[in-house]
């Protein structure tokens, strides 16, 4: 064996048994999607309004796409692991989209849920959107902007 | 270790791989699949499959823990006999068992997460010291490079890890099964063309099927299709070697192939059932000793193969030729499955139309599929209950057959009979009445979009499932197909060509008719149900595509085009980063959702599929076809379908959480559905 692979062989493994649930150092952190308890200030919170729509799909999907834009959303002082909520929710249509995202940190997170398709025909009238953006963990539960806009074709 | 047992190890080795470009194929495919690997649920069927592997791991046909459950409710897959729920593909799951114990041996001492990062770093440093062998390479040079690297991406991977729990582990055996068991079949596949045309056609083959078909996509989804594609690759591989055989070892590489095939039953009974009558078929056709003798060897091998699907229905059921698919589906007021059973099922059952419509999307899960985009099945946030128990006994609402007294071995034989000439029989004529369809045949086979009999409900309405040529447009090498059988029957009219018996025939024909039986019949066997929803791929026909890859590479204009590797290899790099900026620029560019991303990346397919296909037939027609035309032509179709495996993998489809975390980090600087 040649001697770079016999380091890089015992390197791997006196970090993986140093590591490990013998020696109980723990090196990984909790997974991208779990909350916890915590709170954190919200400071702006940016949706481009103008681009929640209704529009048929592209590429040979017969759907019709609602479509809604990202959200932008700037925290400060963030405590332990609170998550964001981005609400887009459409009652007439039955449709109720939640993006979340876990702050770990202050920074601007952004929430991008995926667009919503629906059977042609099921989307033809205009609907009344709201708009949401809730802070959530174990300890705090709150609503920190809400808005409504309306989407479709002119009846 | 003693100098003999070395020598037999190293001997064993390389009847595995061949030689040191098998080992190095098989290495590198591991590694790839590793690249997109998720750990979580994309499947509904995958559930039901992990709960039964669970089981099977502590010794158990019957399930006995929900550890994995999406909700309360409805697990597809499940099926009862007098109080107890079982799973199906036991043949496929007993591969995985072995993996259960070492990993979960290993998360004794290792955290589970890194114990996966050791395993791809173990592979990266095999691979790297097999590379380094080989003669183009500067030996020591490479091995510090590349143990370097693959150190760099080890510290990297351990800084960035985040917590999987252990109870994930039966998963990822589940899926690191399937992972080697798809790197086999490149490698098998490797080891059938270099048979015929030599290593270096042999080496494109083995490695488009893990980067250019749908055999990457599936790798990580633990379905039966890859263990099912890689044993048929695994019969038509013994079958080649049979007939350039002479005498025993002739007879043993037959025996071989049978028993290949006769595992199959423990996975699949529909299946194994075709590959056995076609491969039995094919066989007599062209062998040359038809004696008693090779007979009942074959024919004892193939009953011995077949013994765990025996033994593991009768311990189930005290009928050896019921498979649990063909039991009753989990009950309505079972304790733990509150909603209607899903007896749709993927194979046993030939009928279309089972599936469960649920009109507001993929928020029941009655269906078997996805949801793609969502987070919903996002099983690894660590957020999650104590799973549910089951408590088998007071579940038995199904059919009560009595106790569990062993029937008659005349009647066993007679039902076995029966449900053969029944599924068998219904499955192939309403198969070849679908060959009257054009408009569905179209829809299947090259151009998906929104087709009009599929229910979308369950994905969300997202139009996600392919068509076969969209799924892999290196099939469009093929479109030349007619003119060599064109050229071969005129020259067989001008006599040019003389007639032969098939036992006379070269063994790469032979081989090559035992390839195009199987894919006919494993393709007319399942035509009644497509096209369906929850195919993606038409994983339905995966084996089909499978062995579509080494027709591909039978194609003699393919061959030429790995005339200057340099250019050829330069050609697919080129081909993979315009069909990334192509797609990706789609994605970010004009705003696509999920089902319009996959029919872009599908339209795209199509047209490299295409340009393959015309390439490939102006080589065969016109000398003025150069070798390097062909090169582009089918490295351009290879390269796009890897961006499209890629891109499957990191944008379009959200699921459970990556294996790997330093591609988690990586995947988050790409732009989003």
């Amino acid at each position: 064996m040649d001697r770079w692979v016999t380091f890089a062989g015992i390197f791997v493994v006196f970090v993986l048994a140093g590591t490990g649930p013998l020696t109980g150092v723990d090196v990984t952190s909790a997974s991208a999607s779990t909350f916890g308890d915590g709170n954190a200030t919200v400071t702006d919170v940016s949706v481009d309004r103008s681009a929640v729509s209704l529009s048929p799909g592209r590429f040979g999907t017969d759907v019709m796409y609602l479509r809604v834009p990202a959200a932008s959303v700037t925290v400060h002082t963030v405590t332990d692991r609170p998550q964001l909520l981005y609400i887009v929710s459409v009652p007439g249509l039955g449709v109720r989209l939640v993006e979340t995202q876990v702050v770990t940190g202050a920074g601007t997170y952004r929430l991008a849920p995926s667009d919503r398709a629906m059977p042609p025909g099921r989307a033809d009238g205009r609907y009344d959107v709201v708009l949401s953006v809730r802070l959530q963990s174990f300890t705090t539960d709150r609503t920190v902007t809400r808005t409504s806009l309306t989407v479709g074709d002119e009846q | 270790m003693s100098d003999a047992t070395e020598r037999r190890l190293a001997a064993a080795g390389w009847w595995c791989f061949g030689d040191r470009l098998g080992l190095v194929l098989w290495l590198g495919l591991v590694c790839w699949f590793g690249l997109t690997w998720r750990v979580g649920f994309f499947i509904q069927d995958t559930y039901a499959m992990g709960n039964t592997l669970v089981a099977l791991a502590d010794g158990q046909l019957h399930v006995t823990e929900l550890r994995y459950s999406l909700t309360f409710g409805s697990q597809p897959g499940l099926y009862e006999y007098q109080g107890r729920a079982y799973g199906r593909n036991y043949g496929m799951l007993a591969l995985a068992v072995p993996l259960v114990w070492a990993l979960e041996a290993g998360a004794t001492v290792v955290a589970p997460r890194l114990l996966l990062v050791w395993l791809w770093s173990g592979f990266g440093l095999l691979f790297v010291t097999q590379v380094a062998e080989f003669d183009r390479f500067d030996r020591d040079r490479t091995r510090a490079v590349g143990s370097l690297l693959v150190v760099s991406l080890f510290v990297v991977s351990v800084l960035t890890a985040t917590a999987l729990p252990v109870d994930r582990l039966a998963i990822v055996a589940l899926q690191l099964s399937t992972i080697l068991v798809a790197a086999t079949a490149g490698l098998v596949l490797y080891r059938l063309v270099d048979r015929f045309h030599g290593r270096r056609a042999g080496l494109a083959a083995g490695a488009t099927l893990g980067i250019a078909t749908p055999v990457g996509f599936w790798a990580t989804l633990p379905k039966r299709h890859t263990v099912v594609a890689a044993l048929v690759f695994g019969v038509v591989y013994a079958f080649a070697v049979s007939r350039t055989r002479e005498g025993n070892a002739a007879l043993r590489a037959r025996a071989g192939a049978y028993a290949l095939a006769g595992y199959i039953t423990w996975i699949h009974a529909f299946e194994a059932l075709f590959v056995v009558a076609v491969l039995g078929a094919v066989d007599l056709l062209t062998t040359r000793d038809r004696s008693v003798r090779a007979l009942a060897v074959v024919g004892l091998v193939l009953l011995v193969a077949s013994t765990p699907m025996l033994a593991t229905n009768y311990a189930i059921s005290g009928n050896p030729a019921q498979p649990p698919r063909l039991l009753g589906g989990i009950s309505y007021d079972a304790e733990f499955s509150p909603t209607p059973p899903e007896t749709e099922g993927d194979g046993a059952a030939p009928e279309r139309d089972s599936a469960t419509p649920t009109d507001d999307g993929g928020a029941t899960p009655t269906g078997n599929e996805t949801v793609p985009g969502g987070q919903t099945n996002n099983t690894s946030d660590g957020g999650g209950a104590t799973p549910p128990r089951v408590t088998p006994g007071v579940t038995a609402t199904g059919t009560d057959s009595g106790g569990p007294a062993p029937p008659p071995v005349l009647d066993t034989i007679r039902a076995g009979v029966d449900t053969v000439s029944k599924f068998a029989g219904d499955a192939v004529v309403s198969g070849f009445a679908v060959l009257t369809q054009p408009e569905r045949l179209w829809h299947i086979f090259v151009r998906s979009g929104t087709i009009p009999s599929v229910n979308y409900g369950t994905n969300n309405n997202e139009a996600i499932e392919l068509a076969v040529l969209e799924a892999m447009p290196l099939l469009g090498a093929l479109a030349v197909m007619p003119v060599l059988v064109g050229r071969r029957l005129r020259a067989i009219v001008d006599r040019s060509l003389p007639v032969l018996d098939p036992r006379d025939w070269r063994p790469v024909r032979k081989t090559d008719l035992l390839v195009v039986a199987l894919g006919a019949a494993l393709t007319v066997v399942y035509l009644p149900r497509l096209p369906l929803f929850s195919t993606l791929t038409v994983r339905y026909l995966h084996p089909v595509m499978a062995l579509g890859a080494y027709g591909v590479w039978r194609v003699p204009a393919v061959r030429a085009g790995l005339s200057d590797t340099r250019w050829f290899v330069g050609s697919y790099l080129a081909g993979l980063t315009v069909a990334l900026v192509v797609l990706l620029g789609g994605v970010g560019g004009l705003g696509l959702a999920v089902g319009e991303a996959v029919q872009y990346n599908a339209l795209w397919n199509l047209a490299v599929a295409a340009v393959c296909g015309v390439a490939v037939v102006g080589w065969t027609v016109s000398a003025r076809v150069s070798d390097r035309v062909v090169a582009v032509g089918v490295a351009l179709s290879a390269g796009s379908t890897t961006a499209s495996l890629l891109l499957s993998g990191l944008v379009y489809f959200r699921y459970g959480s990556y294996a790997f975390d330093i591609v988690r980090v990586l995947a988050d600087a790409l732009p989003v559905l």
